[in-house]
């Protein structure tokens, strides 16, 4: 019996690392590929990036989460991005107008951020292009959902993964003509990143790395 | 004497058995009672990242079949009508002029089912999770009169698990399924 005690130790460790051990590069998504190029003379206007928390089961927003930390990482991330060749403005530095304008794209930014370009959205946009034809906005969009966790029934051998997941959208769209110049995603699954998770960071220099800039 | 509270205990026994009774059968919802026919549009492919093959004709009349046991009196539609490509963000604001638009013309009633993640993975064993959400509408007042989320999860563990990959992602979008719809009030039956 002693031996056979030994013998099941090394399968349940096994067991309770296969279930805990983080997504496997299966889960995460990979960018979908450039769909354009961003032209000379194009400026980069930082959307405030669309955060969702969210409960799984019922959609009811999470308590106690910080949205602005993860806000900061994300426009962080962003202007990385884009990198030093290509001015990228926030909002705050846009002029009253502008600001306006692109504040009428908020409520868009979930579909904007997957490359769903809208009649609303296409009207917001014009008056973006309105202040400056060779502006192009990045949009993005953030959400993260928690539920049930992974578990393991040792009578019945049955076992589940987590329903955590972290979704990150972005999208760059011409503000003068609508087009989707780029657009890319990582759906990380099982697991819920804390703005301050090194995970984090890593998957948004993921998402962006093949964000063409010159 | 004693025959007198005998006769008050069992009035009263009587009394909270009926109570105990009326608290099992709530009184049915007026907003489901009304519904005639429901017609259930084509399943919203709401999934972010790389799509595993499902089978969403499948999908639909699994939920047909869910509503007939229900007692709802159903039919499955074709398109999404007039709404053109359905997104979530609009099944989630739920503006009048928006639902107006959903579904056959003639229909009053129309539910919208979407999935939102499927997946399955080999671990020690394999495992499989699914999300979906749906809303049942009222075209003629331009309200979402139910709406609700299913989580699914299914596994098994072990050398035999792992060989249920292929399983997992149906068990469980039936779970989530089962677990959407757990909330919809059924209509009584015939007579009641």
């Amino acid at each position: 019996m002693r031996i056979r005690a030994h013998a099941l130790i090394p399968c349940l460790a096994f067991l309770l690392v296969g279930l805990s051990a983080p997504a496997a590069p299966a889960d995460q998504e990979a960018p979908v590929p450039a769909a354009g190029a961003v032209t000379p003379g194009m400026k980069i206007v930082l959307l405030r990036p669309s955060t969702r928390f969210e409960d799984v089961k019922t959609g009811a927003p999470l308590p106690r989460i910080d949205a602005s930390v993860y806000e900061r990482v994300l426009l962080a991330a962003a202007e990385r991005g884009v990198g030093p060749d290509v001015p990228a403005i926030g909002v705050s530095k846009l002029e009253p107008a502008g600001a306006e304008a692109c504040g009428r794209l908020d409520p868009l930014a979930s579909k904007l951020a997957r490359g769903d370009v809208n009649d609303d959205a296409r009207a917001a946009l014009g008056g973006v292009a309105a202040l400056d034809s060779g502006y192009a906005v990045l949009v993005q969009f953030f959400r993260i959902r928690t539920g049930p966790g992974s578990s393991w029934n040792m009578y019945t051998g049955g076992i589940t993964s987590s329903t955590d997941s972290t979704l990150i959208q972005a999208a760059l769209v011409s503000a003068s003509t609508g087009h989707v110049i780029w657009k890319g995603e990582r759906l990380i699954r099982n697991k819920a990143l804390k703005a301050t998770d090194p995970a984090l960071t890593k998957e948004l220099a993921l998402l962006y790395r093949n964000l063409d800039v010159k | 004497m004693k025959s007198l509270s005998r006769g008050f205990v069992f009035a009263l026994l009587l009394a909270i058995t009926a109570a105990a009774g009326a608290a099992k059968d709530p009184p049915p919802d007026p907003r489901f009672m009304n519904i005639e026919s429901v017609s259930v549009l084509p399943i919203v492919d709401a999934r972010a990242g790389k799509k595993a093959g499902v089978n969403l004709q499948n999908l639909q009349n699994s939920v047909v079949n869910i509503l007939r046991k229900k007692r709802y009196l159903v039919n499955s539609s074709p398109n999404d009508g007039d709404a053109g490509q359905i997104a979530e963000e609009d099944l989630q604001a739920g503006e009048p002029q928006f639902i107006r638009k959903l579904g056959p013309a003639d229909s009053r009633w129309v539910l919208v089912v979407c999935l939102e993640d499927v997946i399955s993975k080999v671990t020690f064993g394999s495992t499989g999770n699914a999300e979906m959400s749906g809303y049942l509408f009222d075209k003629e007042s331009g309200k979402v009169i139910w709406q609700s989320k299913g989580v699914g999860q299914a596994g098994q563990g072990g050398l035999l698990g792992m060989t249920m990959k292929g399983m997992m992602s149906g068990e469980a979008i039936g779970s989530a399924l089962s677990n959407l719809f757990a909330g919809l009030p059924a209509k009584p039956k015939p007579g009641k």
